[in-house]
Order: C-alpha cells, then sequence, then structure tokens
C-alpha cells in the first residue's frame, strides 16, 4: 500500500506539526549506544520518548517552501545535466520520483527547465482534488485514455521541438537497469518529437534526492522512531509457540497507531532471515532458541526508515547469541563514527567488509560474508539505492554527503546457527561532522521471557 | 503489501485442501438473498460457518494438474490468436498474468505455443519450492541486470524468432491502455528479432481467465466468505467516536486471522464513498448518522472476491437510508437473476442502467456511472464493467466460470454522498448466477 495521500480530499497540506516537540540531540544524550550489553531475558522494550509518537503529532503534510526547495534543486540539478524536460513517469513498485516533485500521485510528470510543470491524471476526480489541493502552480491534466497525448501537448506547452528530455525509469533504475516506462508511450513520443533525445534520468532522479531537506528529515527521523516502536512490539509478543503472524499483526498495529498511515514493511520470521518472509505474515510457529530477524519501517508521511534488530526467542539461546551480537554493536558503532562526509559508499562497504572477514575468521568462528545491502537509503518507496560489498551497480561512485539519511544495517554471521545472522539496524543522518544516529533504544542483547 | 508469498522456503504448493468442505449452495438455501428486508439495531453480524475460516484450513497452493490445465488453454487461446509465444511482463500494480501462468514471481516468463516455458528471475529472487513445484516444466535463468538478453535467449531456444510475439502489459492494459512493459527491453528485443512481429497480448491475456477452474472458484468462494468477515468487523466496531483507521485495522485483523494472508483491498471510508480511501486507514473519525462504505476482499492464494456494503453508524439514521438499501437489495437480486450465460455485459450494464433511471425518475438523485461488475481474481485481473465503460466492456460476454462481484449502487436521497451500496461475488453456472457470499442482505444500523 502507498504511503502517497493525495486524493480525494484527505488534507494533509499543513506545515510540519510536531517534528520539533522535541529534540532528538538530548535524549540520545541520555541513551547512548555505548551501553554495557548484557542479556537479560525481558519482555518488553524502554524507548525515550514513546509516548509523543501519536497520529494527532504527526505532520501532515510538507510545506510550500519544501516543494519550493526540491523544484529548485530538481532544475539546478537538471541544467547540470543539461535537460531540458524530465518525463517522470508514475512506477507502480516505488512512485518516490512522483512524490518528490508533486507529494501527490499523478501518473506522469512533465518537468520542464523554467516554467509551470504539467501533471497528468488518469481519472478526472484524481485531477480536480490536487488541483484544490496543490502547493505550487501547475498545469493538470487528465484522461482514461491516450496519455501520450496529454505529455506531447505537455512538452508542446513548454515548447519543446528539439533538445534533451530526461526520462524517468527508462533504464538504470533501481532493481531494474532496463527500466519501466511503457514502450507505447515512448514509442508515440519518439514519433511525434523526432528531434528530440530521451534519454534516461532515472539516475537524475534517484541522486537528486538523497541529500534531504529540513523537513524530509524530521519525518525520517519520526520514521526511525515509530519503527523502533515494531521492535518494542516484537519483545512484548514474540514467544515460543507463538505464530508468527501474530508477532507480525501486533507489529503492524504498533506503526499504525503510531505515525497512522500503513507501515512501509514488516517483514519478520524466527529462524530465517527477516527479508525472507517477503513482507507477507506467517503461520510458522516460534521455536524456542530461534532467533528473530526482521526489516520494519513505519511510514511517515509516505516516508519509510528501517530499523533491524535479531532478538533471540526463550531459551535455550544459541551459544554465540550474545557473544555476536555484541560484536555486532561494536561494529555497528565503528560505522557510525566512520561515516563522514566525502568519504565514497564503496569504501565504507570495503571496511564493513574487512571487519567481517575479521571476525568470520575469528577462532570458532567461521560463516560467510554477507553480500547484501548494509546501506539503506530511507526515504519513500522506491527511492534508493541501497549499498554494500559486491553491489557496483547501486554503489558505484556515491559518497557521504550531508543530508543523506539512510539505514545502516551490519550483519554478522553468528557461529554455530545456520540462519539468520546477527543484525542491528538503524537510521542515520549525515551531518557537516559525521553521522548522528536517529533512533533512540539501548542496544542490547535481547532474549526474550525465560 | 504483496498478496504473493514465494520467497525463502513458505510452502504453498499441497493441493487444495478445504474448498469443498462446505457446500455453499446448501446453505445459501438456507439463507436466501431475498429475505424480507428489515432494519434493527445491532452490533454484530451473524454469517453461517464463520468457524471455518481459519488460517489453517485454507488450501496451501495450486495443484499442478491447475497449471496444466492453465496452460492447455493458453495455449488453445495462443493458436486461435496466432500467437507464437507470448513474453509475459510482471506489472507491478497487479501480477496476474504471471501468477496465473506460474504461480510464482518471475520477472518474465517466456510462453512459447510448444515446449518449455521459461521463467525469467531477477537474481536473488528464486523460490526454491517454485523449482521443486515445476520438477522440470519449466527452465528457470536468473540475472541481475540485462534480463533482455535472457528473454532473447528463450525466444531463440523456442525457435519462434521469425513468429507472431505477443506481449505482455503492451498495451490496451485494464486503467492503462498503453501498457507499461519496458520500453528499453521490447526494443532490445526488436532490434534481436527483425523478422519477428510484436503485437499486444494485454487482451488475451485477461480474458483467458476470465472461466475459471475448479481449483480457482474453490479459493474465489473461499475469499467471498472471508471477506464478509470484513463486513462483520465494521459493524462490531464501527461507532460514533471511533477512528475509522481503528475499524480498518479490525478488518484487516479478521482477514489475516481468517486467511493468514495480507488482504486484497481495505478501503472503508464512513460520509463519503469507500473508494477514495484509496486503502488507506483514515484518522477520520466516525460521526453518528454517517453511512460507512467500503470496498473489501480477503486474499485466499492470492485471489481476491471483492464485497461491499453499506451501514448507518448510529442514529439519526439518514431519512431515506432503510429504503434506499432495501431498494438496493431489490436491484442486487434482479442483477443476480439477470446474469445468464450468453448475455453481454454491455447489455447487462444498460439493465443496471434503466434500472437506476426509473428509481432515479421517482426519487430523485445522480446515477452512478463507475463499476457495477468487478471481476474476481488476482490482484491486476479484470476487466470492471458497467455502464459507459466501453473501452472494458466492449463485447465481452458472461460464460460459466466466470466469478465476479455485483455491486450496484443507489443514490440516498437527500444524501450527497456516499450512494447505498451491495456487492457480492457470484459464480456463473450453466443456468445463471448463484452467490458466494452467506450473509443475510438487510439494512444495518448501529446502535
Amino acid at each position: 500500500m502507498s504511503g502517497n495521500k493525495n486524493d480525494a480530499g484527505i488534507t494533509r497540506r499543513e506545515l510540519l506539526l510536531t517534528t520539533t516537540a522535541v529534540s532528538a540531540g538530548v535524549v540520545l544524550q541520555g541513551c547512548t549506544t555505548m551501553s554495557t550489553p548484557g542479556a537479560t531475558p525481558r519482555n518488553t522494550m524502554i524507548i525515550p520518548g514513546m509516548a509523543e509518537l501519536a497520529p494527532d503529532a504527526m505532520p501532515k503534510g510538507f510545506s510550500r517552501a519544501e516543494l519550493e526547495r526540491r523544484w529548485q534543486k530538481c532544475r539546478e540539478w537538471m541544467r547540470r545535466a543539461d535537460f531540458d524536460v524530465l518525463l517522470v513517469p508514475a512506477r507502480p513498485e516505488g512512485n518516490a520520483d512522483i512524490k518528490w516533485l508533486t507529494e501527490a500521485g499523478p501518473n506522469w510528470v512533465v518537468f520542464p527547465q523554467s516554467g509551470r510543470p504539467t501533471a497528468i491524471f488518469r481519472s478526472g476526480e484524481d485531477a480536480n482534488n490536487f488541483k484544490e489541493s496543490m502547493q505550487l502552480d501547475m498545469d493538470v491534466l487528465d484522461s482514461r485514455l491516450g496519455r501520450s497525448e496529454l505529455i506531447v501537448q505537455g512538452l508542446k506547452d513548454a515548447r519543446v521541438t528539439n533538445g534533451r528530455i530526461g526520462v524517468g525509469n527508462l533504464e538504470g533504475t533501481m532493481r531494474d537497469d532496463e527500466g519501466g516506462v511503457s514502450h507505447t508511450t515512448m514509442t508515440r513520443l519518439e514519433k511525434e518529437f523526432p528531434n528530440v533525445r530521451f534519454e534516461s534520468a532515472a539516475d537524475l532522479l534517484m541522486r537528486v534526492k538523497l541529500s534531504r531537506g529540513p523537513e524530509e528529515i524530521e519525518v525520517l527521523k519520526l520514521s526511525s522512531r515509530v519503527s523502533e516502536l515494531g521492535l518494542k512490539a516484537i519483545v512484548e509478543s514474540a514467544g515460543v509457540g507463538v505464530t508468527q503472524r501474530e508477532v507480525w499483526f501486533q507489529v503492524y498495529k504498533a506503526l499504525l497507531d503510531a505515525s497512522g498511515e500503513s507501515p512501509g514493511r514488516v517483514s519478520i520470521r524466527a529462524g530465517g532471515e527477516g527479508n525472507t518472509a517477503g513482507g507477507a505474515p506467517l503461520d510458522e510457529i516460534m521455536q524456542g532458541g530461534q532467533i528473530i530477524s526482521e526489516e520494519i519501517s513505519a511510514s511517515v508521511l509516505g516516508y519509510n526508515s528501517q530499523v533491524n534488530q535479531t532478538i533471540c526467542v526463550g531459551r535455550p539461546a544459541p551459544a554465540n547469541f550474545v557473544s555476536t551480537f555484541n560484536y555486532n554493536i561494536e561494529l555497528f558503532e565503528e560505522l557510525l563514527e566512520g561515516a563522514k562526509p566525502g568519504r565514497s559508499f564503496a569504501d565504507f562497504s570495503a571496511f564493513y567488509k574487512q571487519r567481517i572477514d575479521q571476525w568470520v575468521a575469528g577462532p570458532g568462528h567461521g560463516g560467510n560474508t554477507y553480500f547484501g545491502v548494509v546501506f539503506h537509503t530511507a526515504g519513500a518507496s522506491g527511492d534508493g539505492p541501497r549499498m554494500g560489498w559486491g553491489r557496483d551497480e547501486e554503489n558505484s561512485d556515491l559518497v557521504i554527503e550531508p543530508g543523506m539519511v539512510f539505514t545502516m544495517k551490519p550483519r554478522v554471521p553468528i557461529p554455530g546457527v545456520d540462519t539468520p545472522n546477527s543484525q542491528i539496524g538503524d537510521a542515520v543522518l549525515i551531518t557537516d561532522t559525521g553521522a548522528v544516529r536517529l533512533g533512540r533504544r539501548k542496544l542490547e542483547p535481547i532474549t526474550i521471557g525465560a | 503489501m504483496s498478496n504473493e508469498q514465494t520467497r525463502g522456503g513458505i510452502r504453498r504448493r499441497d493441493l487444495l485442501m478445504t474448498a469443498t468442505v462446505a457446500s455453499a449452495g446448501v446453505l445459501l438455501q438456507g439463507s436466501p438473498a431475498g429475505l424480507k428486508a428489515q432494519s434493527e439495531s445491532r452490533n454484530t453480524m451473524q454469517i453461517p460457518d464463520t468457524n471455518e475460516l481459519v488460517a489453517d484450513a485454507m488450501p496451501k497452493g495450486f495443484s499442478m494438474a491447475e497449471i496444466q490445465r492453465r496452460w492447455r488453454k493458453c495455449r488453445e487461446w495462443m493458436r486461435r490468436a496466432d500467437f507464437d509465444a507470448l513474453v509475459v511482463p510482471t506489472v507491478p500494480e497487479g501480477n496476474a498474468d504471471v501468477k496465473w501462468l506460474t504461480e510464482g514471481i518471475p520477472d518474465w516468463v517466456v510462453f512459447p505455443q510448444q515446449g518449455k516455458p521459461t521463467a525469467i528471475f531477477r537474481d536473488g529472487d528464486q523460490d526454491s519450492n517454485f523449482e521443486a513445484f515445476m520438477k522440470g516444466g519449466l527452465d528457470i535463468k536468473a540475472s541481475l541486470l540485462n534480463r533482455s538478453e535472457l528473454i532473447i535467449e528463450s525466444l531463440k531456444q523456442a525457435g519462434v524468432g521469425n513468429g507472431r510475439i505477443g506481449i505482455g502489459n503492451l498495451s490496451g492494459t485494464l486503467r492503462y491502455d498503453e501498457g507499461g512493459v519496458s520500453y528499453t527491453t521490447l526494443s532490445r528485443l526488436m532490434k534481436a528479432f527483425p523478422q519477428a512481429t510484436f503485437e499486444s497480448a494485454s487482451d488475451l491475456l485477461m480474458r483467458v481467465k476470465l472461466a475459471r477452474g475448479p481449483e480457482e472458484i474453490g479459493a474465489l468462494r473461499l475469499s467471498n466468505r472471508i471477506g464478509e468477515l470484513g463486513i462483520k468487523a465494521s459493524v462490531e466496531h464501527a461507532a460514533p467516536g471511533v477512528p475509522q483507521r481503528d475499524v480498518w485495522f479490525q478488518i484487516a485483523k479478521a482477514y489475516l486471522d481468517a486467511s493468514g494472508e495480507p488482504p486484497g483491498r481495505i478501503t472503508i471510508r464512513a460520509g463519503a464513498e469507500g473508494n477514495t480511501a484509496d486503502g488507506r486507514p483514515l484518522n477520520e473519525v466516525i460521526q453518528a448518522g454517517q453511512i460507512l462504505s467500503e470496498t473489501l476482499s480477503a486474499s485466499v492464494l492470492g485471489y481476491n472476491c471483492q464485497v461491499n456494503q453499506t451501514i448507518c453508524v448510529g442514529r439519526p439514521a439518514p431519512e431515506n437510508w432503510e429504503s434506499t438499501f432495501k431498494y438496493n437489495i431489490e436491484l442486487f437480486e434482479a442483477l443476480v437473476d439477470w446474469a445468464k450465460p450468453g448475455r453481454t455485459f454491455a447489455d447487462y450494464s444498460a439493465f443496471y442502467m434503466q434500472e437506476i433511471d426509473k428509481r432515479i425518475a421517482v426519487v430523485g438523485g445522480k446515477p452512478y456511472t463507475g463499476v457495477v461488475f468487478h471481476t474476481g481474481g488476482a490482484l491486476g485481473d479484470g476487466p470492471r464493467m458497467g455502464w459507459g465503460r466501453d473501452d472494458e466492456n466492449s463485447d465481452l460476454v458472461i460464460e460459466p466460470g466466470m466469478v465476479f462481484t455485483i455491486k450496484p449502487r443507489v443514490p440516498i436521497p437527500g444524501l450527497a454522498t456516499p450512494s447505498s451500496q451491495i456487492g457480492d461475488g457470484v459464480v456463473i453456472t450453466e443456468n445463471g448466477a448463484a452467490r458466494l457470499g452467506r450473509r443475510k442482505l438487510e439494512p444495518v444500523t448501529l446502535v
């Protein structure tokens, strides 16, 4: 389900309401991640400031100033890339591009270097709702059929007859290098504008969003904090003999109750990596001593920030669970220290791999190095990239910059446990001097119940 | 959230287990939809045999015989349409085509008229259970990048490089006439096979699924019955002062508990049409006397059959609420009776419009010209039929095996929004339509 709120007259145009009510920094000082780890059995998790996390206290929308900031930035990047216009299609599997430009759900946006953009809707009702709520001037068109004709009209209105047009989702899209823009639509546009060069703007549209504005950062902070309530819900509802879908449901409810929005992702599994559940509530029953792994992200204004923490269910805990998790904490802290502006993600990923190789080579350790995602970009569904060792197609030349928000989620193999790995994940904000953690929970090994 | 349970060793390959445990027909006889309507204030809804609806009793997968039935049927349709092969892409907004051909989640399927099909995955997305289920009846390929190369390789293996190739989602796709198949991928295929003809197979892929097999009907029947538990949850949890998201959540829980799968769709709203909530749990607070409208579908093996029923929350009820709902029942019954094999959906839609026009001539209001007949199936299945929807209705004829929700809306005089609505799935038999739901149709006004 999309986190975008856009049609049907659901009000979301007020300024950010509450995100500065409490300074995360103040609480973080009192809740350092450098705590001494201990594996005390428990059935709850104390997280500072939880009472603040309720739908009424959530922001109701991004401001006009924020949208102006995005447009200005996008046009600056277009100038650098020599694009006269961007054509941005909806991406059903994650509509971050359109959302970022409009905070709504048109099917296409024609976004010229100068002049009014055009939003193209399928539904006349959606178009009318958008007209009533849009904060910046756009031309709004709608048609159930033949939408390429409206794109042609939008391009003609922008006086584009030749030049260079950037097309979103054409190719080089995250997780889909051949993209998903409609062949029928593109063929019609090429026929209509034979002197125009159409080139992929997928990379530009991903990267332009990476360094976030102040309102986006506040929303992602809230998403991180609400996501931690999902971990709390696991600790409180998981147990030996409990069906995993019951836990899934409690996590879902905790996130919904806190933000008022459907979660971005709830993927939980005991005895397997969390992502292998594919977001589905499983009927598997939890066994004593299993490790729960998960990927959880709450949604606030459609922005998601993932958290992860492996948790042991009951006893007997695997012999190396606590020691591995303690190493996981150390590694997370090292990565937090190492996240400095100017450092490349390729280097950062290599550092992670080196530390894992050291762990795997330790006495009695062993295990496989994880080659998956370690640095997971926060944002709307469809935002990316996902960085880690061996992911050159997504890392490439990307450099850490102030304003970036991403989850660091190192995995460490647990000696003697086939699956899952130990994992800690929490989002960080990159400042001019380094990374600041957005979550507030104390990082420590947790074994549920006795 | 995807409804498809696929990866990481989640078993779903057993035969249908329970779809025939209880005969809906028997219970329908005891609970005819034509019962005399009465309005009474109550906060629960009695539905026969809800105790059967639990996750453990749900079917765990479609059988290989069912997959083979689909492949045979698809090839028969391909022969008629003169397609040598189909190239079927994932459709992120509704992956019914790929699901129907594989009950897996490859990114692309190359499905030749003869020989083994190929399922092409993004590297890492392969499912060992899928491979075991297919038992070599299908080639599996994977790559992180350049998947068009694998499609090209598969088409060459099938020997159809000079043939007529049907492309899914190319154009004429439900709700998206210009389709969404990748420009980059298809351009590479066209370059690799300059002698081949590439044409849209969207319509074929939609229509070939419409007359369902017995296992599919079993899953849709269960989906419909679980769908009704969402209406029951609305009745039990909606009240003046309650945030709509709390009701949304209780419906989601009812579905998850009953089917073990995330719901297909839960979109509810008090004081407006349910579909305007667009599937989101709203923070709006329900007011006394508001009409709660909803579009609900539970998922069973990824198959959804929509149900709808407007409910009045608390008093004072709008003056014409009850009389309108009673008329809505009559109209629903008339539409169930009308649905006979061989009749066109264009005529069917005209019949609905004629009845609504007669009503409006007496009591006023605006006729609804949206979807009245909503195809049951996987996410992305269609079409959606109704008056003024010729682009989806066109020449479609009612056939045995079709499953769709009949969901007439009737404007409530004096109330701007929502309309009164009843929706329930039907299966078309040789003689006509049989309702899949079991709830008694009557106006419900909550205390």
